[in-house]
């Protein structure tokens, strides 16, 4: 079966100076990796990278043996819940349904097929009580609960999250990591962006480092050692609980 | 209600009505689109740059709409392609645009000698001497505008609430501003003869900042904006109708349409801090 | 309802709005004067409506469209004007292109009454000759030449000929034999639309059109008392009162026939050389235009503007109680003026 993604020594560039090198890796159906690295490290590149929302410098990215900006409709994308406007005027059942615009298009409208996907995507979050509120009213947690919705709903095979599970609260937590589970049990590929080892361990089975380079790729056991950790975010005192390392101060990406 | 259909007695001011209700309308419906993408200001240097489009096309093309929608497209599709080029970002270049493109239309039209009269018909429009003509252009473009909306109504919404995702989606998110934008250029066009380049943008903002605190979604807000808009040049016309002939005051139509909306506004803007110290209190 | 579907409705609904109210039908928009048996005439400037005063007193009602030292060049008219001129039974107007906005209005108004246009019989002059000296031969011939059709005038420095009335001067009133003419039409008018008063009418018509002469003769010998006849004023509003009485008209501040044209650098430094050259007395401001550009030339060229109270009457009369109350008044004030300030 065609992997979901295959990143090959690619490289991205800002304003002449490199902001990603070297990051090779590939992704099988059902995997899900974590992106790691500390802030301005190159995961948010690397994944607008996947979206084929900036061109490359050097090297190449395949999206189910297709170029990025081909392969979009399979590719669903779950951005942080605080970069949206709280007053702005859309419920919550909204929000979810333009999941569906890539099935949709652009000429017709929602269909019942599409309006029930939506509301299953937000039963499977466990927000359906609240389809009708208006989205800014929300927690945060449940924000990032309805955005996962949204991206359940459009059906892709590889599913990119930018820091999850940034600040949300403990039913959240659980709720996207049995959410990602289930998808990954259907075939469906998980890149996650993420600052959190603890739950990178719980949802991940591999593991990219990046530091404007790649540090290393492969599975988390492995791969979230000393060594490589040190490489990643210089000397910041880490800790070992069990088989697995925590960051001890680990300090949201701001924005 | 005898004032009501006594105002509207005679042709000129049925003209006026309709005109009024078309234009109240179609901005009632754009404003939604421009509230949610806090375009205010965005929409004001748009409006201002289609001006001197607007006042060429008014010395050298008849009807004065069709000039006008060339002229205004124009305008629109640079003033588009130079903020794509992140040129016009901050409020400043903004600024500057607005005032150079406006200085611009003063000087075309000044080179004409009965100048003062056309600018300030230009400005802020004649609705009281609107003809047939100007009235099916309104609806024309007007009609336009808002199907143009409704088509996009969708895409224009995701691109507002979420720019990123639009743009991971794969949707051109620059056809989308500048479908909007040439929405908004229509309505300008539209408004020119009844209430003038400057007095549009209170169409094109007020009703739907009226309306947001009492509807959920933008087709209410779109939908609710319509109806702002027209009452609001329905009581503006009475006022500036009776003003004049029953007490000889002299109040310019366009402008008291667009003060009777900033009231509505203003008092909704009151009922919405009584309701929220009512809930307050209620809650404590 | 969905989107587009109530863009569709909306959309129809407005046309439907559109094509309703359409054509103006005959419904009646002219009734007669109130039930007294009185028509209503609507006369556009002041001295218009002061010829109707005169002529016809109070067997019409009277309604006025311009106040007094109210700019008739760029009126904007207001619901009661509109509803007046559609009420009318004779609408009357000064023409020659001082009412703009004449036409629109009458158009808007629906069906209305006819417009009588009193410049019809009058010689209109045409193009600004600030040049011209006294010399009133070139343009008297109905000014249906060159400058008629905006092409510029040599002579005037870049005068604004691109005027819609094509560059023709509607200030007629200023020369009394016009004011007779305008008023002998007027008379012809009220008579076809009430002939049962046509003898008052006509009567009142004879003896004002004894006082235009006696004016006429008047203005004639106080004007033959001047030496310095040269004339500099706002805008370009007395060409006919010059030519008739044989004055020097050296310039005016706004070189136009309306009021809103805007004087260019060169205009200005111009006319501030010739005043200096020729040895003008005075600047002559006019009651319905502001008198700051004409302070600042005075001063600029170091000679006296009069202005306030003494300011002349360009554009139409001076409101009740003033000095140019009505025509004759108005004529003399302005005469006494000039004559006083060129002395």
């Amino acid at each position: 079966m065609l992997p979901a993604l295959v990143l090959d020594d690619m490289s991205v560039s800002f304003d002449g100076a490199l902001a990603l090198q070297h990051v090779s890796g590939i992704v099988a159906a059902g995997d899900s990796v974590a992106l790691i690295g500390p802030n301005g490290a190159g995961k948010s590149t690397l994944l607008r990278a996947i979206l084929g929302l900036v061109p490359l410098a050097a090297g190449s990215i395949e999206v189910l043996g297709q170029a990025p900006k081909a392969a979009r409709r399979q590719v669903a994308y779950v951005p942080q819940a605080d970069t949206f406007d709280p007053q702005f005027p859309i419920s919550v059942i909204d929000v979810v349904t333009m999941g569906r615009a890539p099935i949709i298009g652009w000429w017709r409208r929602p269909r019942s097929v599409d309006r029930r996907a939506a509301a299953a995507a937000l039963e499977r979050v466990g927000l359906s009580e609240r389809s009708r509120d208006r989205f800014g009213t929300l927690s945060g947690g449940q924000r990032q609960r309805v955005l996962l919705a949204r991206a359940i709903c459009q059906e892709a095979r590889l599913l990119l999250l930018d820091e999850p599970f940034n600040g949300v609260d403990a039913v959240t937590q659980t709720t996207l990591i049995d959410v990602l589970d289930e998808l990954r049990a259907n075939g469906v590929a998980v890149v996650m962006a993420t600052h959190d080892l603890a739950v990178a361990h719980l949802a991940c089975g591999d593991a990219c480092l990046l530091n404007r380079d790649q540090i290393a790729f492969g599975p988390i056991d492995e791969v979230l050692n000393s060594r490589h950790l040190r490489a990643t975010y210089g000397d910041r005192p880490w800790v070992h609980v069990g088989d697995q390392v925590i960051l001890a101060n680990a300090a949201p990406s701001t924005r | 209600m005898a004032w009501l259909t006594e105002s509207f007695s005679l042709p000129f001011m049925q003209r006026a009505l309709v005109i009024a209700l078309i234009v109240g309308a179609v901005g009632g419906v754009l404003s939604a689109y421009v509230v949610i993408r806090r375009l205010a200001f965005f929409a004001d240097t748009l409006t201002h740059t289609v001006f001197p489009g607007v006042a060429i096309a008014s010395v050298l093309v008849q009807p004065l709409w069709i000039g006008a929608l060339i002229a205004g497209l124009a305008s629109t599709l640079a003033f588009t392609f130079l903020s794509r080029q992140r040129l016009v970002e901050d409020n400043a270049a903004m600024a500057v645009i607005l005032t150079t493109f406006f200085a611009v239309g003063v000087m075309v039209v000044s080179r004409v000698t009965t100048f003062t009269n056309d600018l300030i018909t230009l400005l802020f429009g004649q609705i009281l001497t609107v003809d047939r003509g100007d009235i099916m252009a309104s609806a024309l473009l007007g009609g336009c505008a808002v199907l143009l909306t409704s088509v996009l109504h969708r895409e224009l919404v995701a691109r507002a609430f979420d720019p990123e995702g639009s743009a991971a989606a794969g949707r051109p998110v620059w056809a989308l501003d500048l479908a909007l934008n040439v929405a908004v250029t229509l309505v300008v066009v539209a408004a020119l003869r009844a209430v003038g380049t400057v007095l549009v943008l209170a169409l094109l903002v007020t009703p739907a900042a009226t309306i947001r605190p009492w509807v959920r979604g933008v087709v209410p807000m779109a939908i609710g904006g319509a109806l702002v808009g027209m009452s609001s040049g329905v009581i503006g016309l009475v006022i500036a109708y009776q003003a004049s002939v029953e007490r000889d005051v002299r109040l310019a139509p366009g402008a008291t349409i667009v003060l009777v909306m900033t009231t509505v506004f203003a008092l909704g803007s009151l009922a919405v801090w009584a309701r929220r110290s009512i809930r307050h209190r209620v809650s404590t | 309802m969905r989107t587009r579907l109530r863009a569709i409705v909306l959309i129809a609904t407005l046309a439907l709005l559109a094509t309703a109210c359409g054509d103006d039908t005959t419904d009646t928009a002219s009734n007669a004067g109130g039930g007294s048996g009185k028509i209503t005439v609507v006369a556009t400037t002041t001295v218009v409506q002061d010829f109707v005063r005169v002529i016809a007193g109070d067997r019409v009602t009277l309604v006025g469209i311009l106040k007094p030292n109210v700019d008739p060049h760029d009126y904007e008219p207001s619901p009661a004007d509109t509803k007046a001129v559609a009420d009318a039974d004779l609408i009357v107007a000064n023409g020659a292109g001082i009412e703009e906005w004449l036409e629109k209005l009458v158009d808007s108004a629906g069906p209305t009454a006819p417009v009588i246009d009193l410049s019809e019989n009058v010689t209109l002059r045409g193009g600004s000759d600030e040049h011209s000296e006294g010399a009133k031969d070139e343009h008297s011939e109905g000014a249906k030449d060159e400058h008629s059709e905006g092409a510029k005038d040599e002579h005037s420095e870049g005068a604004k000929d691109e005027h819609s009335h094509g560059g023709e001067d509607p200030h007629i009133w200023h020369n009394p034999m016009n004011a007779k003419i305008m008023v002998t039409d007027l008379t012809a008018a009220l008579v076809t639309a009430d002939a049962a008063n046509a003898p008052t009418y006509e009567s009142n018509r004879d003896a004002y059109l004894t006082e235009l002469d006696t004016l006429d003769a008047e203005i004639e010998q106080q004007i033959s008392t001047l030496t310095n006849k040269r004339l500099v004023t706002n805008h370009d509003a007395f060409g006919y009162y010059v030519d008739r009485y044989g004055l020097d008209f050296v310039g005016s501040i706004i070189p136009s026939f309306d009021s809103s044209a805007e004087m260019s650098a060169s205009d200005l430094s111009d006319l501030v050389a010739k005043i200096k050259d020729q040895d003008v007395q005075a600047i002559f401001s006019e009651s319905s235009l502001p008198p700051k550009t004409a302070e600042a030339i005075a001063t600029e060229a170091g000679v006296k503007v009069v202005e306030g109270e003494d300011a002349l009457y360009g554009d139409g009369l001076g409101p009740a109680g003033s000095s140019g109350a009505t025509y004759l008044e108005m004529m003399r004030h302005n005469t006494e003026t000039i004559v006083a300030g060129l002395s």
